[in-house]
């Protein structure tokens, strides 16, 4: 019951996020592209620009941008949904069935946005590096594979884990604040309301100090 | 069962003393009854007077500042969690707001109480349907809660308490917002569920003709405290203020 529970809440966050995060990433790959190209090009380097693109959506912005539009389109739903729960008495109606409400409601949330934040990130790197390959190929001509081979060039191993083991904090930081504004509270609709926003407002805070954290403990290794 | 039982053999919920407040507003002052097995026990008081919050707190839902409430020997305001899951799961409780799962249809929101116990698929559609029917709803089972009128909801809820065919119900409200017809369908539903399965219960209710078919017993709060008790007929003939008004119609 609670692992059906968990897919139905990773279908919920993970599948229905895909179209936000495709967009936001595609674009961002693009505008990416298209800006650092003058840049690029004033020092005659214009064959590195697939090659920072990448590294700089790999380690930074896809993780980031996901997180941040992850919080505010997961975290309020999740936040809104558990106090309309709270405040129009379903979350007691489950504690007097028996059935404990936190296993049900907020464990399996928690989970599935742990689990489902790495996977939109990667999702949302690959749709963000065809972004750049459009954003190179607006005035260049560029074959995707030569393309690829060029943007795979500088990443390494070490760019990748980092990023995505800071994502599934990002998505602990998203599941586990909004469950406990959603859960916690306040009675009438009011209370629903606040729950929503402080969910998005803490958790896009949250983000951004947890990938502060994430460069200084990377940096102590590599 | 033997004569010479004592009473307090019988006692299956027994309030003693309990006090309750939020913050500075006292709701319930000292408040205590015993409900023997079997037993239909009516609560009525005006609106706020805290009937809501005086089940709550006998089901462990709102912690009491002092006194003690025990269900079957269990002294629920000092249970742990597996104590009161123990409790809860011979307890029926009919919210005064329906508490339907919005998320869920109406049949998974009916067959919700049945997952913690161990019952084939068939056999909880079986049930949901004679609850259903029982309640006078048909046809509705693949339709969200959100899509039904508010007595449909009232009568789904009271479905749902149903269900799992609990030793203890507690009733809040259960024929508010329907139309008499209904309303006594209801309230001969929640008689025969008496007598066909011997179950105690509380009925919270400002519906003097459903008091009238189910009361064993009537207790009527004020301000917090316990104002009379006693049965349909004794409080009808009372000279109190209060209480004249209920039975005014
Ligand atoms: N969670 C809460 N926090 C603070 N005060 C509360 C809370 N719940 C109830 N109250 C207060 O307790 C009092 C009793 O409320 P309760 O819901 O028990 O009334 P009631 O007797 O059920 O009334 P009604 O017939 O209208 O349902 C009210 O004055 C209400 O303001
Ligand atoms: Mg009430």
């Amino acid at each position: 019951m609670i692992y059906t529970n968990w897919v139905r809440q990773c279908y919920f966050i993970g599948y229905n996020s895909l179209p936000l995060v495709g967009i936001t990433g595609f674009i961002m790959g693009l505008v990416l592209t298209i800006q650092s190209r003058p840049t690029l090009a004033s020092f005659g380097a214009e064959s590195w620009l697939p090659a920072m693109v990448s590294v700089s959506i790999v380690r930074e912005i896809g993780p980031v941008i996901t997180g941040i539009i992850c919080a505010g389109k997961v975290g309020s739903s999740i936040g809104a949904e558990l106090a309309s729960m709270r405040v129009t008495e379903q979350i007691d109606a489950m504690e007097v069935s028996g059935i404990n409400p936190f296993n049900y409601l907020v464990v399996t949330r928690v989970l599935a946005a742990t689990v489902m934040l790495p996977l939109l990130t990667i999702y949302s790197d690959c749709i963000s590096l065809l972004g750049s390959f459009f954003g190179v190929n607006i005035s260049g001509d560029v074959s995707f594979q030569l393309y690829l081979s060029q943007a795979m060039a500088e990443l390494q191993f070490s760019d990748i884990v980092p990023s995505l083991t800071k994502t599934v904090f990002f998505g602990l930081a998203i599941g586990l604040i909004s469950c406990y504004q959603g859960y916690t509270a306040a009675k009438g609709t009011v209370g629903v309301g606040k729950s929503a926003n402080s969910s998005v407002v803490i958790a896009s805070l949250l983000i951004f100090i947890i990938d502060m954290l994430a460069v200084q403990v990377t940096s102590l290794f590599i | 069962m033997d004569e010479s039982t004592s009473s307090s053999n019988n006692t299956v919920i027994d309030v003693k003393h309990l006090c309750k407040s939020f913050g500075d507003k006292q709701i319930l002052q000292d408040i205590s009854f015993q409900i023997t097995k079997g037993e239909n026990l009516v609560i009525l008081g005006k609106s706020g007077s805290g009937k809501s919050v005086l089940i709550k707190c006998i089901i462990g839902l709102l912690p009491i500042d002092s006194g003690k409430i025990l269900i079957n020997n269990t002294v629920m305001n000092e249970a742990n969690l597996s104590q009161l899951n123990e409790v809860r799961k011979a307890v029926g409780f009919l919210f005064q707001s329906g508490a339907l799962y919005d998320s869920l249809s109406v049949m998974e929101n009916l067959v919700f109480p049945l997952r913690r116990k161990a019952i084939l698929k068939r056999d909880q559609l079986l049930a949901a349907e004679e609850v259903l029917k029982s309640v006078g709803l048909i046809d509705i089972a693949d339709k969200m809660p959100s899509e039904l009128s508010g007595g449909m909801r009232k009568r789904l809820g009271l479905a749902r308490t149903l269900i799992t065919k609990p030793q203890f119900i507690f009733y809040d409200e259960p024929t508010t917002g329907l139309d008499p017809i209904t309303s006594n369908e209801i309230s001969e539903l929640m008689n025969s569920i008496q007598q066909q399965f011997k179950t105690t219960s509380i009925i919270i209710t400002h519906d003097m003709a459903c008091a009238h078919t189910t009361a064993n017993r009537m207790l009527v709060l004020d301000e917090g405290k316990v104002l009379v008790e006693g049965s349909f007929d004794e409080l009808s003939q009372l000279d109190n203020e209060t209480v004249k008004a209920f039975f005014k119609i």
